[in-house]
Parts: C-alpha cells; structure tokens; sequence
C-alpha cells in the first residue's frame, strides 16, 4: 500500500506538472542578406502550436510552454526556410534569422545569347505561343512569324529560315528534341511552302540565332527547337474553314491519358480563280494532313508522348522557256510529295535527375515530273535521342546525351537509280555553372561522326552570362558548329569536311513584364562549305559538288524592341538587322554576298486589341534592301552577284474578331498580304546565252485569307 | 489498483482532451481573427499561424485548407504581379497537399477551383484558354461532390459575371446562379466551427451587382 501510496501522489504530481507553463519567451528580428527587415516571416517551433510572424520592421515575439531541445524554423514564400536548434529552459531566448531569397527569374542570370524563347510558364520571355499566330503576315504558320524577329531574312521565293548570313540548310527545326528533316512542304522553284506543323501543337517555342548548346549540332545557323503540348485540361474539338480548305480534329482526355486524330483538305484552285496568280498552275497545290497524337503521364513528373503525322501534296506548273526565243513552249514541273513523321519520346524528373528519351521514324518521298525528266527521291530516317540531366546545386547543373540518325535514301533520275545509307552519331556533355547568381557560365563538347563523310569532329561551345540588374544582362558566347553537307552531293563526290561556321557574340537585353530592349552583335566565320558545278539553268536540274574549299563569313548587329505597355490594347515590336556577309559556296566562284542576304532589313508587327469590337487588328511592315542576284553576263571576279534586286517593301493586315456559335469560341480570322501591292522582283531567272530574262516576283499581287475556326468542350473564355 | 487504473485513465483522458480541444480552441480563434482581418498582413499573419498548426498536426486537412484560403487572401491586395504569382502557387501547393489529406473534398476542390482562376488574373491573354477551362472544370466537379455545398455556386456566378456577355457571360447568366448560391448559402449549416463558412457576404455584393 505504501507504494500505491506514493504512486498515487506521484500521478497527482504528474498532473500538475501538465498543468502547470513553464514559458519561455522567444523573441528576435528577421533580416534579408542585405540586413533589410522582412516582415511576413512565419517563425514556428517544430511540431508544436507555438509561433509568431515577424512584423514590419521584422522582429517576432513569442512564448511557449516547450521544454528542452527544440528546431525554431523560420521561413517566407520566396527566400529558402532558415533554422536554428535551441534549448528551452524558460529563461527568454534571443534569436534572429538572416534569410535568402530563393532564386527567381528576377534575380538569376539566365544564358540569352541568341535565343528568343516563347513560352507560357515564363514570366520574362521575348515572346508568347499566342504571338506566333497573331502576328500578321505570318498566316499562322510558325516561320512566318520567326521571320519578323531580327537576325533573318524575309526571303519570298523560297521557304526556310535565313539566319544571319546563313542559307536555309543551315537552319534546323526539332521537334521534343528530335530532328523534323523536312518541316516545309517540299520544296518548290519560285513558290515559298509553308510549314507543315500547326503552331497550335506546341506550349514551347525556343528559336536561336546562334551560339546554342551543345545539344544542337548539324546546324550552322540556327536552331529551332518546338516543345509539343502536354495532356490537355479537358476534351476539345475543332473545326475549321478557310477559304483554302478545312479540316478538324477531336482530343479525348481521360484522367492520365489523352488521345486524338485531327484532318485536313486544303485545295487553291477555287481561290486562284478569283484571285490573279502570277504562276502558270497546271493543277493548283492540294494537301491532305491527318495526324494522331497520344499523350500519358506515368507519374506526377513523368509522360509520353506519340505523334504520328502523314501528309500528301501534288502540284503542278508551267514555267517560260527562256530557250526558246518564240516563248512560245512552257517548262512543266510536276510535284507528288508523301511525308510520314512519327515520334515517340519520355521524359521523367526524378529529385536532381531528369531524363529525356526519343525516337522516330520519318520518310518522305517526292515524285518530279519536269518533262521530259522524271525525278523520284525517297528518303526514310530513323532516329534515336536520350537526354540525361542532373542538378548539382540549386540552380547548377550538368547534361549528358547521345543521338543516333540512320538514313537511308534512294535517288532516281530517270532510269539511273542511286541508293545510299548515312549513320550519324552524336554525343555531347555540357554544364552550367553558377559561380553566383548573378553569373553563370555554360561549357559544353559535341562530338559528332558521319559514316558517309568518313569524318568526326569535335565542337566547344562556351556562353558567359552576367546579371547587371534587374531586368537586364550580358552575354557573349563562342561556339563551333558543323554540319554534314548536303547527302545528294557527298553520293557523286568524296568530300572530306564538315561545313563549319564558328560563333561569336554579344548580347545584352532588358526585359520586364511589358518592355523588351535586345541588342546582340555577332561575328561568324565558314569554313569549307561545299562548291558546286555551274549555276543550274533548269529549275530541276542537279547540281554536283566540285569541292570543299568554300568560305565566308558573317558580321552584323541586331535590334528589337517591344512595347506593351505605352499605348493601352496596344502591343507592338520593331527589329533591325544590319548584316555584313560574303561567302564563296555552291556555284560562287568567289567571296561574295550571297542571294539570300539583304544588308538592312527593318520590321515593325503591330497588334490592338479592341474590347467592344472583340476584335484584334494587326499589321506587320517589312523593308528588306534589294538582294543580289545571278546575272549569267557577269562571271568576273569584279561583276560576279553585282545586281541588286528593287527594294522589298510588304505590308499585311489581319483582323481576328472573337465570338461564339451556339455555345462554341469561335475566331473569324481575315488576312491580306501586300495591301500596298507593291510588286517586286526577287531575282531574275536567265536564258543559257544570258540574252532572256524573266523576273521572279510575288506568286500573286496581293493575298487574301478568311478562316473560321471553332473550338467545341469549353463554353466560354476568359 | 482501482484507483491508480482510475488515475491512469484520467490522466489520459485529460491529455487527450487537451490535445483535441487545444487543436479546435486554437483553429476556432485563428478562424474568427481570419473572419475579422482586413489589410493585407493580416491575411498573412492569419497563414502563418495556420501552417504553424498544420506543422504540428499533420493529418487535419482544415489547417491546410485555412492557410491556403489565407494566402489567396493575402494574393488579393498584392499589386506586384511576380509576388503574386508566387503566393498563388504557394496557395496551390497547400491545397493540394489538403486534397491529399481528404480527397474529394467539395470545399478544397473549390478553392483550387478559385486559386487557378485568381492565376489567369495576373497574364489573362496568355493563362486565359487553358487555366480557364481547368478553373470551370474545377468547380463543375466541387459541385459534383457536394451540391449543397454553396461556395462553387458563388465562383460560378461571379467567373461568369465577370466574363464578357459574347463570350457566355454577363449579369443575365450570373443572376440565376448567384441567386441559387445565395440561396445554398441560406440553407448551409457547418458540420462544426472549423468547417469552412465564409463567402456569403461576398455572394450578396455580387448579386446585388448583378442587379444593378
């Protein structure tokens, strides 16, 4: 009994114990890095009840009934959590937290040195997704828009990116990471193609005018890499009638999985019988697309992703005889064009690691008929990537990754056949180092193989950013990029080189939420670009290389501005380019500038938005000076390329009106493309004897486009 | 030895019932010094002490939820849109971690719901499209789960007064809906003191907006 006893009194000493505070006063400031007070901060001792937020001028006060050892944490949305072991003994405790912000896109250099990025996620980027297909004269199609962005060219007679100096070979376009070997539809004498993608497909856009990573190679000067959408919020449809086509498309969502199929028909005859074309058509240009895409998230952080697209196009024109001095008699091409393109990528972040694996299939078969020639080029590419990243400190990390390409083509020119494989091999490792945030430094290798060139190379690449405020910053980057000539040529001739072109550049900008102020000068060399036989007479005809001694070179400045913020509704952007080049490649006997390249070329895209019309009204403005072109009477070293063409001056202006059908969004869109109607020449297309020409201009005077589109599973837009 | 069970027992309980009423007593308090906030650091006191319970109880929903409502709160009076953004995804993420907690819950479904279309505020022609239909379906399914609950009926009715006549809005399409969340908010009877409340007041301006 005497044990309960005390037992008992033990328990009721227990009892009061619990009862009873033993408090201590906890009291301090919190601070930034700058010894600035931060107020707002959640000071908490772990698992327990007791806490306080720091006030204006940063101190906290508290008590609590804890004894002994205990973790305080302080922490703040936007600066990491601090925190502190102490001993609670109830006598008042002094503590301060020093905290430090966490890095964001307002106080973290980021490498820009050539790149206009589009994206939502972002807060400071140059441009939207939505930009692309609201600029007008871009007719919603991505490189339309690319085009008003300084540094390229705005080339009329011919599809493709002109980066810098550089032709449109030089540019390529990936898609998740993987190259698209023909994103234009094929290639057509004095007839621009457009792309063969929707804009709509991607949540990213990032176009570099050069010094990219490591993890481009085979592009001497530019890059464009598309980062297709995710699983969309909900099922959508749409539907779509232009006055070139139509076309729709459905996209189921379930909860991890999405799939779709989307078509389309687009037929110009009916439009070019109302409107004037400058081409002789045979039979006007008719496509059919259908694509199938499918999308699952294996984990929060993880997903596939499928897209399968196969396209069918035929066209065809007469062109004049410039031989036959009756010009009477008609040049014929014919054009029959099939393109498959499949891919099938993953991408998982696991904690500090991410990896990105994908592969595709593409083929792609073009059948000309240019009387009497018959011409049939089939080409079937298989590719593989994969990607592996690692984050080795909170904002640097490091990158590795390996590409294969097996391509296998066949070429026939009447009843000669040609059949031929390439195996290119790529690996390249590449880091970013943050000395602080304020600087970073990214150095990367690229090592690359080509089975049909016989040859490696080994490419450094180096970008040096610097933080000065803000909203802006410097960087100069250095790059080597090579690039694998041309396969039709290497088939006739053993070439030894690469093509080279070595990067060097300075960037600065500004960017805010609503103003952009860009300048970059760049400097870029050529080395051995291919040489070909004589210029090609005949639109079809083929030319072989010679040699591999080609060079040149590139220099130039860039601007661009762009202003949403000074007019209201208003967002409008200008660019600049001044380019300086000269090259001897293909037929140039010696180092000139090229065909493609305009000295100055200006650009102005202007948007408003109007609240009570629902509309959006845009023009875009191009001034490019005249180009030179082949002149078959002068070959000397003196007059070779002398002509200039007139002067390329366009206005286009669209109109979007936003509305809705029953209970579908609905966008009535309309374009006219030179409303000016200033017709110009491009180039000028010669006889053999060089007495005849005839002039390369605009396929029609001015273009027109009207289009409704509606969107069906969504009711109603913010 | 009965007695030292008795004891035994007590003790217990009285721990119990001090940690359980401590939770509640605290919640209730923090809840009506949240009803009664007004400036912006307010809103963000009121968050701070929320996270602070829910870092001690991490099995409760309501803290987390509280401290997300508190957070959206606190995002309201922040003009800097970076800032905002940030305090938003933060507000997300906790709410996020609540819908873990209790799953198909209308009142978090809701507030995600009102979080993502807080979200299209700050970029409205770029977020618009595509957080929007999240939002709309976001609060389709809240209605789903509980269809007395009245809070989505508010969202719904204030997102479409909100939103242009052309495009499926305005005050016509608003007033049934803010009239039916009014009516909801009549009828509703919180299971407990903790239980989310609120919104009732704000319904009545926007109906009485609707009617102007």
């Amino acid at each position: 009994m005497y044990l309960s006893k005390h037992v008992i009194s033990w328990l009721f000493f227990l009892i009061i114990i619990q009862s009873a505070t033993a408090q201590t006063k906890i009291s301090g400031t919190v601070t930034d890095q700058k010894n600035n007070p931060v107020a707002g901060a959640n000071i908490v001792i772990r698992d327990s009840y007791d806490g306080a937020s720091s006030d204006a001028s940063g101190k906290f006060q508290f008590t609590s009934d804890e004894t002994g050892d205990v973790i305080i944490v302080c922490s703040l949305i936007g600066f990491s959590p601090s925190d502190k072991k102490i001993k609670l003994q109830g006598d008042a405790i002094e503590i301060n937290f020093k905290l430090k912000e966490t890095s964001n896109e307002l106080n973290t250099v980021t490498i820009t040195a050539g790149a206009f990025e589009a994206s939502d996620e972002k807060k400071m980027v140059i441009l939207r997704p939505l930009d692309i297909v609201t600029t007008a004269g871009s007719q919603g199609d991505i490189y339309g828009a690319l085009q008003t962005l300084p540094g390229t060219q705005p080339t009329q007679d011919q599809e493709g990116l002109f980066v810098r100096g550089g032709d449109a070979a030089e540019a390529k376009t990936l898609i998740d990471g993987i190259e698209v070997a023909n994103p234009y539809f094929s290639s057509v004498p004095d007839v621009p193609q457009r792309s063969r993608f929707s804009p709509f497909m991607f949540k990213g856009t990032n176009f570099s005018t050069g010094g990219y990573s490591a993890q481009y190679g085979q592009a001497m000067s530019s890059v464009l890499a598309l980062e297709s959408e995710d699983l969309p919020p909900r099922s959508i449809g749409n539907i779509g009638i232009m006055s070139v086509g139509g076309g729709g498309g459905y996209m189921h969502r379930w909860k991890k999985t999405s799939a779709g199929v989307f078509a389309n028909y687009f037929n110009l005859a009916p439009y070019f019988a109302i409107i004037k074309q400058n081409r002789d058509w045979d039979s006007p240009p008719q496509t059919f697309s259908s694509s199938a895409i499918f999308r699952h998230k294996t984990s929060e952080t993880g997903i596939i992703k499928a897209f399968i697209n196969y396209q069918y196009s035929d066209l065809s024109l007469n062109f004049e005889n410039l031989e036959d001095v009756t010009g009477k008699s008609k040049n014929h091409f014919g054009l029959n064009n099939y393109n498959i393109f499949s891919t099938l990528s993953y991408k998982e972040v696991l904690n500090k690691w991410t990896v990105q694996a994908a592969g595709s299939y593409s083929k792609d078969i073009n059948r000309i008929y240019a009387r009497p020639q018959h011409l049939l080029f089939s080409n079937q590419l298989w590719q593989g990537r994969a990607v592996v990243s690692r984050s080795i400190s909170e904002l640097s990390s490091i990158r590795g990754g390996a590409e294969v390409k097996y391509n296998d083509f066949s070429n026939l020119y009447n009843n000669f056949r040609v059949d031929s494989t390439e195996m290119f091999t790529a690996v390249f490792l590449e880091g970013d180092a943050y000395i602080t945030r304020k600087l970073v430094a990214r150095a990367g290798i690229r090592v690359e193989n080509s089975y049909l060139l016989r040859a490696s190379n080994l490419a450094p690449r180096i970008s040096v950013a610097y933080k000065l405020g803000k909203f802006d910053q410097l960087n100069v980057a250095y790059g080597d990029y090579y690039q694998t000539p041309d396969k039709n040529y290497l088939i006739f001739t053993n070439l030894d080189h690469f093509e080279k072109a070595t990067h060097y550049i300075l960037n600065y900008q500004y960017v805010n939420e609503k103003r952009t102020f860009r300048v970059e000068a760049y400097y870029k060399k050529y080395n051995h670009l291919v040489q070909t036989t004589n210029m090609a007479s005949n639109v079809y005809a083929t030319a072989f290389a010679t040699g591999d001694d080609g060079k040149g070179f590139a220099q130039g400045i860039d601007f661009f501005w762009r202003d949403k913020q000074t007019f209201k509704y208003v967002d409008y952007w200008v660019s600049y380019s001044f380019l300086d080049t000269k090259r001897k490649y293909l037929y140039y006997p010696f180092e000139v500038q090229p065909t493609f390249a305009s000295k100055h070329v200006v650009s102005v895209v202007m948007k408003r938005w109007f609240p009570k019309l629902r509309s959006s009204i845009g023009f875009t403005y191009v001034y490019a000076a005249g180009r030179p072109y082949y002149n078959p009477n002068k070959t000397n070293e003196n007059n070779f390329l002398s002509d200039r063409t007139n002067d390329y001056n366009n206005l286009s202006l669209t109109w979007s009106y936003l509305t809705s059908i029953g209970r579908h969004f609905t966008v009535i869109s309309a374009a006219v493309n030179n409303v000016l109607g200033i017709e110009s020449a491009y180039s000028y297309r010669y006889s053999t004897d060089g007495l005849r020409r005839s002039a390369v201009g605009a396929t029609s005077k001015r273009s027109f486009f009207i289009g409704v589109f509606i969107s069906f599973g969504e009711d109603r837009t913010e | 030895m009965k007695k030292i069970t008795f004891l035994l027992l007590l003790i217990a309980g009285n721990m119990f019932a001090q940690s359980n009423s401590k939770f509640e007593k605290t919640m209730v308090k923090q809840i009506d010094l949240l009803d009664k906030a007004k400036a912006g650091t307010d809103f963000v006191n009121a968050a701070n002490a929320f996270e602070r319970i829910a870092n001690a109880e991490t099995k409760e929903w309501l803290p987390l939820y509280y401290q997300s409502y508190a957070l959206v709160l606190s995002a309201n009076d922040e003009k800097d849109n970076v800032k905002k953004d940030a305090v938003l995804d933060k507000a997300l993420e906790i709410a996020n971690k609540a819908d873990k907690l209790s799953p198909d819950n209308s009142e978090i479904v809701t507030l995600q719901s009102w979080i993502t279309s807080m979200k299209i505020g700050i970029d409205p022609a770029t977020r618009g499209q595509k957080l929007g239909m999240e939002a709309g379906m976001l609060t389709a399914h809240a209605i789903e789960l509980n269809p007395e609950n009245p809070r989505p009926y508010f969202l719904q009715g204030t997102g479409l007064l909100f939103t242009p006549e052309q495009f499926g809005g305005g005050k016509a399409k608003a007033l049934p809906i803010l009239e039916k969340a009014i009516e909801k908010f009549n009828a509703f009877k919180p299971a407990n003191a903790m239980m989310p409340n609120w919104g009732k007041e704000f319904a009545q301006k926007m109906l009485d907006e609707c009617k102007k």
